[in-house]
């Protein structure tokens, strides 16, 4: 792993995976979200209302790997300083704030016509909405704190602070008593959907899961090239001074 | 769709627009670092040669 986190080399091996990520990312993203709008059938509860799950379903799932990936990633850096590290946690932070946002708002929108509100204080939807106000005190603290070095220690420390509402998110549903639908996919047992709507679903989770890689790759570049150029600018203004 | 739609078609444009914002913005920021990157190669290369 260890060889991967050069930067430069790093810069090398992403500028190769990312335009086929891209490509499978928008063909497996179109293919999944038109399956679940035209072709999966409709549900014989719910209607055409569970076709939300496509896009929910996905949001959710993403917006707590992200901020796994961030704790994993933070960790990291605290323990063996590695020079990606941060940054690769730095640069979840925004996707995975998306994603929550999106869960959120979908979720609401599948709760108004389900359970008769857009919104309830219950265990899931609170500790999701607590999970967005982490991913915003994570890039706050990356804001506020203009050394670079400290930003870093911090925003570790409150990705991995965070990380304990993940476990909370996930079983919230089975400690308490909640509006919320338990886990339908991943439990034991095997998943409780037919085939015809597990299908798209599992195509839109793995679109999501690689539009996460793609933009994250695009991110951890943006942010070394951006180190290089601080760099370059100290650099270039030495030179400016020794010539006069 | 009939009653749903009102439900299901905001949730699917906000994830496509959502998603394509995040995507083209981390795109153009990376690119346009790219370029500043370059240019400021470019200066320093330029005042390396004036001082030979």
């Amino acid at each position: 792993m260890h060889k991967f986190a050069n930067p430069a080399r790093f810069l090398r091996i992403s500028k190769i995976i990312t335009p086929w990520c891209f490509i499978i990312t928008a063909v497996s993203l179109a293919v999944g979200l038109y399956w679940g709008l035209f072709v999966a059938p409709e549900d014989y509860q719910m209607g055409s209302a569970y076709r939300i799950i496509f896009v929910h379903v996905p949001s959710s799932y993403m917006s707590m790997f992200a901020y796994g990936f961030m704790a994993i990633a933070s960790a990291v850096g605290i323990i063996w300083k590695h020079p990606l590290a941060d940054q690769s946690a730095r640069a979840a932070a925004p996707i995975g704030a998306v994603f929550t946002a999106l869960a959120l708002f979908t979720g609401s929108l599948w709760g108004k016509p389900m359970w008769g509100t857009y919104w309830i204080w219950d265990a899931r939807l609170t500790s999701e909405l607590v999970l967005l106000f982490l991913y915003f005190g994570y890039m706050g603290v990356w804001e506020a704190i203009e050394d670079r070095a400290k930003a870093a220690r911090v925003a570790a420390i409150v990705a991995l602070v965070g990380a304990l509402n993940l476990p909370i998110i996930k079983f919230s549903v089975d400690w308490w008593n909640t509006l919320h639908q338990p886990a339908s996919i991943m439990r034991s047992g095997g998943a409780s959907i037919h085939p015809d709507m597990l299908y798209p679903l599992l195509i839109c989770i793995f679109a999501f899961n690689l539009y996460f890689v793609t933009v994250v790759l695009w991110r951890i570049e943006n942010l070394i090239v951006r180190r290089q150029i601080r760099g370059l600018q100290i650099r270039l203004a030495e030179e400016r001074q020794e010539n006069g | 769709m009939g009653e749903y739609a009102i439900f299901v078609w905001p949730c699917y444009i906000a994830v496509v627009v959502l998603l394509t914002g995040l995507c083209y913005q981390s795109w153009t920021s990376k690119r346009k670092a790219e370029a500043k990157l370059a240019d400021l190669k470019d200066q320093l290369q330029h005042l390396e040669t004036q001082e030979d």
